[in-house]
Formats: structure tokens, C-alpha cells, sequence
């Protein structure tokens, strides 16, 4: 999926996120959930988020389009910037035209995410009606069943009449993409939609978001925990950790050259195919709570390799190369790997 | 219908106590009357010809009308309806209304001026407020009627239109009585209900289609917060009969509820009975009508995919 080349370098992003910061008031303190998040994305490209579960990824997802509990802030310096338009200056109004309309989203559990009281055909029918007063309900509905056929039910017509509970996993995510895609957004923020679904269902889904972008042109951010997914869709993977991103870089240049030992870990926690009998690296620890991030780098507690500096030191998104960051240490002290590897093995 | 029963013979008296224990009356008087009506029978004996006349479909006489049972009830029961058709009818819209402005603003002073107001509405006296009512509107500021149907003078000479008029005039503040009372009811229901469902998923992804927060209020909250307001429906239908028993005494309004006061009071057995059997006849209306409606909200229901949650609060009418 490179149709992102296409657009020249020197045009504007469709989506620049600048230091977003976003916390939830909870019993325990302050949970810094998104910590200074910067990523932008171009028309056509796919960004895959990764990171394990309560980095945030989440959290981020659900700042870009204002949809957090009121329990949440987002920090006075953070900026979104969509097709030019600072979303965090927009009103009521102006985000009832992004929504749904510029910007679809797709939600983790199509069980919950979708109304269980109302026919799946009128809940796609009603983002087409929303944002096309001027259109017949019956005009709606044809396009709603125009849409379910897109996403590949089978037998859109009838399913159009069914309600949630009546249909399978993949049908209601299927048809939760039907929602997002009604529009034609022009960006598609896909918040773990497979997870929840087993591997070929998985499989099918995106092999039908490929598609659809390619029929359509948007471009798409999707969110996983799953390296896999990811390297299956990304044009450019960004690696989050404890609220922050920790990697980012072009797909090939990810997998191929992984910097950050985070990222790393990850990749050996892989199932490889070419090695089945392989045991999995499991990175030791978990993700410390967001309340009380550590000190230094937020990663050193799991870290083979870390040593003082990491400790007295936060550190800061390091130039790798061309396009490619990494927020660790050993960029600026690469000799360290080598020793800390040679000593470990 | 047994309780019934069981519960009026345990009240001291019977029909005759206030005409008849006069001590004027001689004892062979008593004795004659007692027995021409039956009341000198054992009570199992009695209770055996109570069962066998309802299951006949005979209601039985009314000693202290002297006439049908089935006559009474057919004059006081669509008093009863109307009253009950109107206070329904305008406490569920306004306490459904109240709610969802309550949770559109939840934790605002608004929501809980509101929430103070409806507490006091949930737990006045029914007879207090409406002695208060004819005191303000009938009495201090005279604009409506204080009791009856009509006027008892004047309707039987008004043209159909004033005729129409002088009905409404009198339905007005006992329909506002229990509207006050029950509306309070529904408010708090309905808003509990609606922050139960906050929370959810889809509402969320209302939200994410560009819906406007009052269009995510009335077509996917509502809807998914309307099982208890629904079940509070089908108890209010015999709870309103409840309700209106001492509404229609303050008001004089001559429905089943008065009817019930009265039959009471002059140990009127069949009467009770027969007031007692109209609502039981209602709570099997009012389930069936709650489990309808349910249905028809909730598609999950009409498989028995989910039962019917029961209301989370103790209901008062
Ligand atoms: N509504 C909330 N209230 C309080 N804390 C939250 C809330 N949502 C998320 N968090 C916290 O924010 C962090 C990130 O959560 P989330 O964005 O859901 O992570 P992810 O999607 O990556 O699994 C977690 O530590 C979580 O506890
Ligand atoms: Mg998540």
C-alpha cells in the first residue's frame, strides 16, 4: 500500500498530530494516558500504531475525534491539525462535520460499539442521512445496503433488516466499517478492529480494508497490539510505549532494522513462521501505570540494556536515519548494545 | 380475591352495623335482615358462595346502593379511566421529558434542582398535596372547580362545546395531582435509566457518526434506557388505581376509587370485591402491556435473549 508516495513530499499532511497529551482524572492521581504524542499521516497512507494494552493507543484514537469520557483532558499545547483545520479550535458544529463524514472511525468490540436495539441497515442508513438532509429515507437505505455489499455481507439486503445480536463477529465489523466508510472520509481511524475476531475472520477483514483503500483513497491509521497486522498493512509503523512513541519509521526499514529494544522485543515476541519450533521471546514486566510513569526512560525497568543515563535521563526522539526515530539512549551511545549483548549472550 | 375476602371479614361490623346496632332496633329485626342477606351463615360457608358467584360472573348487590354491583362499577369506572388516561398519559411525557433534560446536564446545578424538586414530588402525601391544590387553585385563587365531574347545577343547560369545557375544567387539578405525584416518579426513573447507559459503546459511536448530543439523547439513548420506564408503566396501570383511591375521595370525583372509600367504609363486600377484581384485571393489563411494549423496543426481548429488568426503585404512584 504506497499510494502515500504518490503525494508530492512538500504537500501539507491530511493529519498532523503535534505533542498531544491527553489524562484521565482517576481515584489513584492523574493518569497521563497520551504524553506528548507527534506523528502526521499523508492522503492514501496506512500508519499502524503498536504497542501493547494501556499505552494509550486508545486513549490516542479517541482524542483525535473529541470522543473521550468526561473524565479526560487534553493539554492546552496540544495540536491536531486535519486537511488544515485545527480540530482542537473546532465547535459543536464543526466537529458534527468531521465526524462521520471527513474522519470514520471503527471501534475494537462491534458487539458493544454497535446500537442493540436498532436494525444494522438504519444504523448505516443514519450517518448517510445525517450528513445528506436533503436525502429520501428510502434513498438512505438503498445506499446502506449499497454499503453492507461493499464490506462483503452476503445477502445485504436481508441483513440490512437484522439486528446486531443476529449477526456474527465479523458481520458486525463489516458493518461497523460500512458506517465508517459510508462518507468516504478521508481518513479511517480503525482502533484494533480485529481483535476480537478469530485469525481467518481476521484475515478477510483486511484483506477488505486493503481493498477498500485502494478503491477509495483514504488514508488509514489502525491501531494493534499485533506486529503482525501491522506489518501485513503499514506504509510507517509507530511503536508507543507507556503514553509515548518510542519508534517510528517506514514499514521495511522497521522490520528490517528495529532500534528501539522495546520494538525489538516485540518483533522476537513474534511467531515465526519460518521457525515454528522456536520458543517466543516474552519481554519480562509490564507496562507500569500511567499514573505514575518511571523516571528517565520509561522502558529501562524491562530493559537489558540499560544503565544509569536511562535512569537520570529522559529520553528524547533520536534521529536514526532518514524518516527513522527512536526514543532510546543507545543511539546516542551505540557501542552500548554491543557490549550489553556480547555480556548477556 | 381470597385476601380480599379474608381481610374484610376481619374488619369489625358488617353491612347493617351503622342501620341496624341503632339500639332502638330490636334483635329479631337484626336477625331477620342479617339473614335474608346471608350474613348469618358460617364464614366457609360464606366464603363458598362468594367463589361460586364471581366465577358465575355475578358480582353481586350492593347493600348500601341497593342496586347491581355491575351498575356501580359501570358508572364509576370510566370516571376512573378518564382520570387515570389523562394523568397518565401527561406524567410519562413530562416525567420522560424531565429526565432527559436531567441527564443531558448531568451534575449541573440544573440536574440537581430538579433531582431536589422530584424527591419532594416522590415523597409528598397524595391527600396533602391535593387538599393543597383545591386550597390554591379552587379556594385562594378560584379558577377551577374543587370537586365533581361537572357542575352539578349548570352543565345540564351548556351546549356541547361549553359542555366539553366545564368536564375539562373539573379534570384539571386532580389530573395535575397525580401528574405531580407520579411524574416525580418517572423523572427519577427515567433518569437513572439514561445515565445507566452513559457509558455504552454505541453511544459513543453515535457520537463518531456526527450526531448532535441531543440526537444521540433521543434516538439511541432513550430507546436503549426505556425498559425500566416501560416496566414502571405496567405498575402504574393498577398503581394509579392505588393512587387515585384517596385523589378521587379529596376530589369528589365519583370513579372506583371513591367507590372503594365508600364501600369500605359502609362494609359494602361486594362493592370491595368488585373494586378489588377491577385491579387485579389491570395489573394483568398493565404486565402484558409493559411486556408488549418491551418487545417492541427491544428486539433482544422478543426471542427471550434478555428478561425484563425489574425497576430500581420501589414503585409509589
Ligand atoms: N476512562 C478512563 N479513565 C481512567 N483511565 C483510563 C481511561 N481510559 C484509559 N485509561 C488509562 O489510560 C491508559 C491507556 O489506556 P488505553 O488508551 O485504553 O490503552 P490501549 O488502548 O493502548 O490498551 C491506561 O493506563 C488506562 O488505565
Ligand atoms: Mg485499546
Amino acid at each position: 500500500m504506497s499510494a502515500g508516495l504518490a503525494t508530492p513530499a512538500s504537500a501539507a499532511p491530511l493529519l498532523s498530530v503535534r505533542d498531544l497529551r491527553t489524562s484521565f482524572r482517576t481515584d489513584s492521581g492523574c493518569a497521563r494516558a497520551v504524553d506528548g504524542v507527534s506523528f502526521s499521516l499523508r492522503t492514501g497512507e496506512t500508519v499502524c500504531i503498536v504497542g501493547e494494552s494501556g499505552c494509550g493507543k486508545t486513549a490516542l484514537a479517541l482524542s483525535l475525534l473529541r470522543l473521550l469520557p468526561p473524565t479526560a483532558t487534553i493539554a492546552p499545547g496540544s495540536s491536531v491539525e486535519f486537511e488544515g483545520r485545527d480540530l482542537m479550535a473546532l465547535d459543536a458544529s464543526g466537529w458534527r462535520a468531521v465526524r462521520g463524514a471527513r474522519i470514520g472511525m471503527v471501534f475494537q468490540d462491534a458487539m458493544t460499539a454497535l446500537d442493540p436495539v436498532i436494525r444494522v441497515g438504519d444504523q448505516v442508513a443514519e450517518v448517510v442521512r445525517i450528513h445528506t438532509p436533503a436525502i429520501a429515507p428510502g434513498a438512505a437505505w438503498a445506499r446502506a445496503v449499497d454499503l453492507l455489499t461493499l464490506t462483503g455481507i452476503p445477502g445485504p439486503a436481508d441483513r440490512a433488516h437484522q439486528y446486531p445480536h443476529e449477526l456474527s463477529g465479523g458481520m458486525r465489523q463489516r458493518v461497523m466499517l460500512a458506517i465508517a466508510l459510508a462518507m468516504h472520509p478521508a481518513l479511517l481511524i480503525a482502533d484494533e478492529p480485529t481483535t476480537a475476531l478469530d485469525i481467518t475472520v481476521q484475515a478477510q477483514i483486511l484483506a477488505l480494508l486493503g481493498e477498500l483503500q485502494r478503491q477509495l483513497g483514504m488514508a488509514i491509521l489502525f491501531i494493534t497490539h499485533d506486529l503482525g497486522v501491522a506489518a501485513a498493512l503499514a506504509d510507517r509503523v509507530i511503536v508507543m510505549y507507556a503514553g509515548e512513541v518510542v519508534e517510528s519509521a517506514p514499514a521495511e526499514l522497521f522490520f528490517a532494522e528495529p532500534h528501539h529494544p522495546y520494538a525489538t522485543g516485540l518483533l522476537r515476541a513474534l511467531p515465526d513462521l519460518s521457525h515454528p519450533g522456536d520458543r517466543l521471546a516474552v519481554i519480562p514486566g509490564a507496562v507500569p501505570s500511567a499514573t505514575d510513569w518511571p523516571r528517565g526512560c520509561r522502558f529501562r525497568e524491562r530493559c537489558a540494556f540499560a544503565w544509569s543515563r536511562c535512569e537520570a535521563e529522559h529520553p528524547p526522539l533520536y534521529a536514526i536515519s532518514a524518516g527513522h526515530e527512536s526514543r532510546c539512549h543507545l543511539a546516542a551511545e551505540p557501542g552500548r548494545r554491543v557490549v550489553t549483548a556480547a555480556s548477556t549472550a | 380475591m381470597t385476601a380480599t375476602f379474608a381481610l374484610i371479614h376481619l374488619a369489625p361490623g358488617d353491612p347493617f352495623a351503622g342501620a341496624l346496632d341503632d339500639p332502638r332496633v330490636t334483635q329479631a329485626v337484626r336477625d331477620h335482615w342479617r339473614h335474608v342477606y346471608g350474613f348469618d351463615r358460617s364464614l366457609p360457608d360464606q366464603y363458598v358462595r362468594f367463589v361460586a358467584g364471581i366465577a358465575r360472573g355475578e358480582l353481586g348487590y350492593s347493600i348500601a346502593r341497593q342496586e347491581p354491583v355491575r351498575t356501580v362499577l359501570a358508572r364509576a369506572i370510566p370516571n376512573t379511566l378518564v382520570l387515570m388516561g389523562i394523568a397518565l398519559l401527561l406524567s410519562f411525557g413530562l416525567g420522560i421529558a424531565i429526565g432527559v433534560v436531567q441527564a443531558m446536564r448531568h451534575g449541573s446545578l440544573t440536574d440537581r434542582a430538579i433531582g431536589a424538586i422530584t424527591l419532594a414530588g416522590y415523597s409528598l402525601p397524595d391527600f396533602w398535596l391535593a387538599q393543597l391544590a383545591i386550597l390554591a387553585f379552587a379556594v385562594w385563587l378560584p379558577l377551577f372547580p374543587a370537586g365533581g365531574v361537572v357542575d352539578p347545577v349548570m352543565h345540564p343547560y351548556l351546549g356541547p362545546l361549553a359542555a366539553a369545557l366545564d368536564r375539562a375544567r373539573h379534570v384539571v387539578l386532580p389530573a395535575l395531582t397525580l401528574t405531580v405525584l407520579s411524574a416525580a416518579a418517572v423523572a427519577r426513573y427515567q433518569r437513572s435509566a439514561l445515565l445507566d447507559v452513559a457509558h455504552d459503546d454505541y453511544l459513543r459511536t453515535a457520537r463518531a457518526k456526527g450526531l448532535s448530543e441531543r440526537q444521540v439523547m433521543l434516538r439511541h439513548a432513550l430507546r436503549n434506557a426505556a425498559a425500566p420506564v416501560i416496566t414502571l408503566f405496567g405498575l402504574a396501570l393498577p398503581g394509579f388505581l392505588g393512587g387515585q383511591v384517596f385523589i378521587e375521595k379529596v376530589f369528589a370525583w365519583p370513579g372506583l376509587g371513591a367507590l372503594a372509600v365508600d364501600a369500605v367504609a359502609t362494609r359494602d363486600y361486594a362493592v370491595v370485591v368488585a373494586v378489588a377484581i377491577v385491579g387485579s384485571v389491570l395489573v394483568a393489563i398493565g404486565s402484558l402491556l409493559a411486556d408488549v411494549l418491551a418487545a417492541l423496543v427491544d428486539p433482544r426481548r422478543r426471542t427471550g435473549a434478555i428478561a425484563r429488568p425489574l425497576p430500581p426503585v420501589p414503585l409509589r404512584v
